[in-house]
């Protein structure tokens, strides 16, 4: 039956396709289609001969797009998967799913829309969908997975959520005085009505002047908002922040400077709940950049400010859930105990990540980030980011070095604040064009990260924090032949100390402050090579090798510290991809 | 310039804005100090539908984080619902109670006592409350020997043998089966048969196909002595539609227990984890597939070293539920 629809949709589809032929491009097929294969052996530091060592597994897929163009201010697209589990045959394993389905259009040449999934976002403080810990500045051989997950999970667009719902954009323009006005607004629903559940609206959109090319100015509002009566709940749940943004540039003599900011006011809050708080707070956002073209080096200086009940849900919302169980490999040893999660998970774990926007600020990995685990927007931060960018103009080397020094706005549980510091050094390097004559392509990515939290309060020892993180990785991809490249990739995680993290409850309040503590140490290493058909087409042959160790590993949902032998993984990958 | 100058006013203006808190969460100092009650045990619901689905929930608050255990118990039955955990306060989350049963016999309508210890500091806080329905669980119903033997039953007991229905200390209601006797020939002492016809069909019907979402649930006693009991209990189905269980080419699932613990115990097991075989599993002789729907017999035998002399296992409130297990 399954293969019966695969056939008669396959046929569909193309015979579709041969006919938009004749008319000019109204109908056409694309997509991406994936074949991946693990090979994967657990390793435990103790005895374990329950669990099975080693597993494989993996997948074929095709995602087929049809791309309807019925006139010209109308497109539509829709894209089905399909999905066979590596070892199924004739039909079992097969799954048929739609993956999206959006059509979008130009109304009288001016007001453009789009119906049904939709990507957006607007500001790091209103709409933002963060990137998750450690997928900045990771190393090619390593980032494979997370690339593909990105994909299934609609990460892949520019720090956008994906959304089921409309949007639509226009602007007016203007003789004198000002430029342009460009309006953005959008709407979905993030829970459906009926039972114990309002419908759940998440709307907004942004106004934004454009003076000239050197000064423009906007207004963003969005709101998360329970509609009552469409279900028995009689309390609703609603979070409206409303933000100002500029953004204002000029040239003087070789430096090209930018100055951009945002500052707004949140409110969330449950209407009719008898206990539920109100909070309501604010943010301050400067960024003053400076383009010094003669040397290609870019100097920026950031300033935040934001209050510990600021709450913008669509802001603050975290790809990568909390938990203490992943979907592989969940139990480990002899007792057959909870294998905890590590950089390996986040890594290759796609069941960890969320594609939704829920209330509240979840549960984060202090160990991974501490400073700021919900973007910019985390609340209760203030404090000054410096940033110092070189990009070779010659595409030889990049560099970005970053420091960050951060503070709580107001102390949690005490009046002595915790202090935040961070550096980053990253670069990459294209080795050969340093080599005159050495036709082989050769980059070379170092990256260094440390970030630390610490408090001292004299009054009270038990208060001091003193958190330190560190991440150091270097990898290297060298051409062998025309299209054949060899990567090799070593990473290493340590985060050892101390801090109070808070323990919320529904309304968000900080119920307790859970002491943590955390002895880890992780590494990761791998080799591969990479045959690039063309650009949109490569296959990938990886051994990777990952070992983890925490002697202080602190269970946040019921916080305490547990006993966890160390563990490692070994895999060997086959990983084809294709877009079309 | 005069943008910038205008621009960085308005950003000193906005982030001059000064905030009315200090500090947010609890103190510190309450955290690492000595502990104490913050705010005393009390109960949401003092007196319970649990049968119209009502629940109640205990709260307190203390000054740090400690590990706690509240007790209800029946001041009739002696029941007894125990919940645990390590937290700052109790809540919805942590100390709910839906009418549930830890330690049997279940809870009848009665006045409980509610008793919060918190073992690092030796305190205890009390409350009372009292049960005004007793909790109903969903679920197809086997017997809960209230009204007796079920006379749609089937049974064979050995010469000098009779298993009865017995009041004192049912976990469930107020009578359960006795099963007990001597049998010096033979292993098996008596066996209950009982068939889906007394439910009005040839089989189980009222069950669902998946056998992932059926749990058979039961309570037993091994009574204070006894050492030579083993149960055999067999879920015989009918593969072929034809309304009788034939041995020897249909699926018979079984459980056995020979190591039971003693006192009254709960009994849940996925239909879908059921073997073969009893006590030594083997490969199940019909389609291979488990079929609670298609469930024809359910049979239960006690048995016996006839060397052992006297033995003795009591049931209680058999039921099928769906999805998860008896929570009683």
């Amino acid at each position: 039956m399954a293969k019966n629809i695969l056939l008669t949709a396959l046929l569909l589809l193309f015979s579709a396709s041969a006919f938009s032929q004749e008319n000019q491009k109204k109908f056409w097929v694309s997509g991406t289609a994936r074949g991946l294969f693990n090979l994967d052996e657990i390793n435990s530091q103790v005895g374990d001969s329950t669990t099975a060592p080693k597993s494989e597994y993996g997948h074929t897929l095709v995602d087929l797009s049809a791309n309807i163009r019925p006139n010209k201010n109308t497109f539509i697209r829709t894209t089905l998967r399909v999905r066979n589990e590596y070892g199924g045959f004739w039909g079992s394993g097969i799954t048929f799913d739609v993956r999206e389905l959006y059509l979008k259009g130009l109304i009288a040449n001016s007001v453009r829309y789009q119906i049904g999934d939709i990507n957006y976002k607007l500001t790091p403080f209103t709409f933002y969908n963060n990137t998750e810990e450690l997928y900045e500045n990771s190393l090619d051989i390593f980032n494979m997975y997370a690339d593909i997950f990105h994909y299934d999970l609609f990460y892949d667009n520019n720090n956008s959520w994906r959304q089921q719902g409309i949007a639509t954009d226009f602007s007016l323009s203007f003789r004198e005085g000002i430029e342009e006005l460009q309006f953005n607004m959008f709407s979905s629903r993030l829970n459906f009505g009926g039972g114990a559940t309002d419908d759940r609206l998440f709307f907004g959109g942004n106004v934004t002047m454009v003076q000239s090319k050197h000064f423009s100015a906007g207004v963003n509002y969005i709101n998360l908002m329970d509609i009552a009566g469409t279900s028995k709940s009689t309390e609703q749940f609603e979070n409206p922040v409303v933000t100002g943004t500029y953004k204002f540039s000029t040239e003087l003599n070789d430096v090209d400077l930018e100055l951009t900011g945002e500052s707004g006011v949140s409110k969330s809050s449950i209407e009719n709940h008898a206990t539920a708080p109100v909070n309501e707070d604010f943010f301050n956002y400067a960024k003053l950049s400076a383009d010094y073209k003669p040397f290609d080096v870019t100097l920026s200086m950031a300033y935040r400010n934001v209050g510990p009940e600021f709450r913008s849900v669509g802001a603050q919302a975290r790809r990568l859930k909390y938990t203490t169980q992943s979907s592989f490999y969940t139990r480990y040893t002899n007792n057959e105990i909870v294998r905890p999660i590590g950089m390996w998970d986040i890594y290759n774990d796609a069941s960890i990540y969320n594609t939704k926007i829920s209330e509240g600020l979840d549960n984060y990995y202090p160990q991974y980030n501490n400073v700021d685990p919900y973007g910019l927007a985390t609340p209760n931060r203030k404090g000054f980011d410096f940033s110092l960018a070189r990009v070779d103009d010659q595409g030889r080397y990049t560099v970005n070095l970053d420091y960050g020094m951060l503070s709580d706005v107001i102390g949690q549980g005490i009046d002595d604040l915790r202090k935040y510091n961070t550096i980053s050094a990253q670069s990459e390097v294209n080795v050969h064009q340093f080599i005159e004559g050495f036709d082989r392509k050769v980059l070379v990515q170092l990256g260094y990260i440390q970030t630390q939290t610490k408090r001292t309060s004299s009054l009270l020892p038990e208060a001091n924090s003193d958190l330190n993180s560190q991440r150091i990785n270097a990898g290297i991809t060298i051409q062998l032949t025309g299209d054949l490249d060899l990567m090799a990739g070593y990473e290493s995680f340590v985060s050892t100390g101390n801090d109070q993290i808070a323990d919320r409850n529904q309304f968000d309040e900080i119920k307790n402050l859970v002491p943590y503590e955390v002895d880890l140490s992780e590494t990761i290493t791998g080799v591969g090579l990479r045959y690039m058909f063309n650009e949109n087409n490569d296959l990938q042959i990886l051994w990777q090798e990952y070992n983890w160790s925490n002697s202080k590993y602190f269970n946040l949902d019921n916080s305490r510290l547990e006993e966890k032998p160390d563990y490692g993984f070994n895999r060997i990958a086959v990983a084809f991809k294709m877009k079309f | 310039m005069k943008h910038i100058f205008s621009i960085l006013i308005l950003a000193t203006v906005l982030s001059s804005c000064e905030r009315d808190i200090s500090t947010e969460g609890p103190s510190l100092f309450d955290i690492y100090g000595d502990f104490s009650v913050k705010q005393a045990l009390d109960v949401s619901n003092r007196s319970v539908d649990f049968a119209a689905g009502e629940t109640t929930t205990f709260t307190a608050e203390f000054s740090k984080s400690v590990n706690w255990e509240l007790t209800i118990t029946g001041n009739t039955s002696g029941a007894q619902k125990l919940i645990t955990g390590f937290s700052k306060e109790l809540d919805y989350e942590t100390a709910l109670w839906d009418g549930s049963t830890t330690i049997f016999p279940m809870f009848k309508e009665e006045a409980c006592s509610v008793e919060l210890f918190i073992p690092s500091d030796s305190v205890t806080l009390t409350e009372t409350l009292a049960v005004k329905t007793v909790k109903t669980n969903e679920g197809f119903l086997i017997s809960d020997f209230e009204d007796g033997f079920n006379p749609n039953w089937e049974h064979f007991f050995q010469s000098g043998v009779n298993f009865s229905t017995a009041t004192d200390g049912a976990p469930q209601g107020n009578s359960f089966y006795n099963m007990a006797g001597t049998c010096g020939w033979d292993w098996l002492i008596g066996m209950v048969n009982i068939p889906a016809s007394a439910y009005g069909s040839s089989t189980f019907v009222e069950l669902p196909e998946n056998a992932d979402k059926v749990y058979f649930n039961v309570l037993l006693n091994l009574p204070e002595g006894i050492t030579n009991a083993k149960l055999l209990i067999r879920f015989k189905e009918d593969d072929n539609n034809d309304g009788v269980f034939s041995d020897g080419i249909e699926d018979e699932y079984t459980l056995w227990f020979d190591d039971l613990d003693y006192g009254w115990q709960q009994i849940s097991v996925k239909y879908s984890d059921l073997l073969a075989g009893g006590e030594n599993a083997a490969e199940p002789k019909g389609n291979g597939v488990h079929n609670p729907n298609l469930l024809n017999y359910i049979d239960i035998l006690l048995l016996a070293d006839p060397s052992t002399g006297f033995s003795q296992v009591d049931m209680d409130y058999m039921i099928f539920t769906e999805n998860e297990p008896l929570n009683p």
